[in-house]
């Protein structure tokens, strides 16, 4: 018997052993085997299906990345240049009011002054039209002057 | 993932083609759509079908070999079930003779990157002093107890089991190209043209790794399989 005889006699044996511990195999193991052989068809019977099907999903995507970007944009410009006619405007100007002490603690006190206007409207005699003008124009600017 | 409820559909439609025995076109019938596209899923499930058969045909085996070689039953699950994704992601539409070699291909990459990382990280364990990785992971051994279908004595399955040890001992005993060529032309059946193919090498080079391979088992094995 030469080399290549008993090569090929080596050879045999050593498959049809290989094959036979194939058939030994614990079924977990097969059940697993099973397992993935099904995803990997499923992958081929899915895959060129859904790749059809797949042309209205990436306009779709993109327009929908679009309103965002667009309404992004259009807040985030909207926040830099406030336009008077917006409510956020108002509310911008009226915030130094809102913010001074001293304009809340007045409106607190709203009938102490109502009360000291009629005081001063019951002690003070009636002026001259003529000089009252320019006097009460003098005031008005003093008044302007202290609490401006 | 994004195409999950079209595979469902699809493949809820293959299998229940499959499970009841039927063609692809049969299937086919209940689909509807313009002829180019019943021409595209007649040709998917084609594909399917005959990729289903092929896998079904090699599993058990390539299952076998990744174990032999990587000594692990977890380890080879991952590495067959990941031939059979990348085969079928990336293959599928080859032709069918193609497969075999492309997934022995694929496999034998996949066990030398679980062998490369196996080794890198015995490394680092042994480097802080910690021990070595065990290459047999928690599950048993799926050959050794099973019932002898062959019905033979207890001895002769005793000898059968011992000379199995034996040869996957020896098999990862030798250079890595030649267990690779003894694997896929030997156990796998792989002609030369396809071993080439799936090795990377040229069909001289598989002839050269073989005859080295069966020279150097048949020298360590003689008392098992002579």
């Amino acid at each position: 018997m030469n080399r290549q005889e008993m090569d090929d006699i080596f050879a045999r044996r050593v498959r049809e052993s290989f094959l036979e511990s194939t058939g030994k195999l614990d079924p977990r193991v097969l059940a697993r085997l099973s397992e993935a052989r099904r995803r990997a068809v499923d992958l081929v019977a899915g895959d060129k299906a859904s790749s059809r099907h797949l042309g209205w999903r990436i306009p779709a995507s993109a327009a929908a990345l679009a309103f965002v970007a667009v309404i992004g944009g259009a807040l985030w410009m909207g926040g830099n240049s406030p336009s008077p006619a917006t409510p956020f405007s108002t509310a911008s100007n009226d915030a130094p009011l809102m913010m001074t002490q001293d304009n809340l603690d007045m409106y607190a006190d709203m009938d102490f002054y109502q009360w000291m206007e009629t005081q001063e409207q019951t002690a003070a005699p009636a002026p001259a039209p003529a000089a009252d003008t320019s006097v009460d124009d003098s005031d008005d600017d003093d008044d302007t002057g202290v609490g401006g | 993932m994004f195409r999950f409820d079209e595979n469902l559909r699809v493949s809820a439609t293959h299998r229940e083609g499959l499970s009841r025995g039927t063609g692809p076109h049969d299937t086919l019938s209940a689909l509807s759509g313009p002829p180019d596209a019943r021409h595209l899923q007649e040709t998917r499930l084609d594909t399917a079908q005959e990729l289903n058969r092929f896998l079904a045909d090699v599993e058990r085996r390539a299952f076998r070999i990744a174990q032999m070689a990587l000594r692990s039953v977890e380890d080879a699950q991952d590495a067959v079930q990941e031939a059979m994704f990348q085969l079928a992601k990336r293959y599928a539409a080859r032709p069918p003779a193609e497969w075999a070699p492309l997934f022995y291909k694929i496999l034998q990459s996949r066990i030398r990157d679980t062998q490369r990382r196996r080794m890198v990280r015995n490394k680092v364990l042994s480097f802080f002093g910690g021990q070595k990785e065990d290459d047999d992971d928690a599950l048993p051994d799926p050959i050794v107890g099973a019932e002898d279908t062959a019905g033979r004595d207890p001895s002769e399955q005793v000898a059968q089991a011992d000379a199995m040890v034996a040869l996957e001992a020896a098999l990862n005993g030798l250079p890595t190209r030649q267990r690779e060529a003894f694997m896929l032309r030997i156990l796998e059946g792989l002609d030369v043209e396809q071993t080439a193919q799936a090795m990377g090498c040229s069909e001289g080079s598989v002839k050269t790794h073989l005859s080295r391979a069966m020279h150097s088992l048949r020298e360590s094995l003689g008392e098992h399989w002579q």
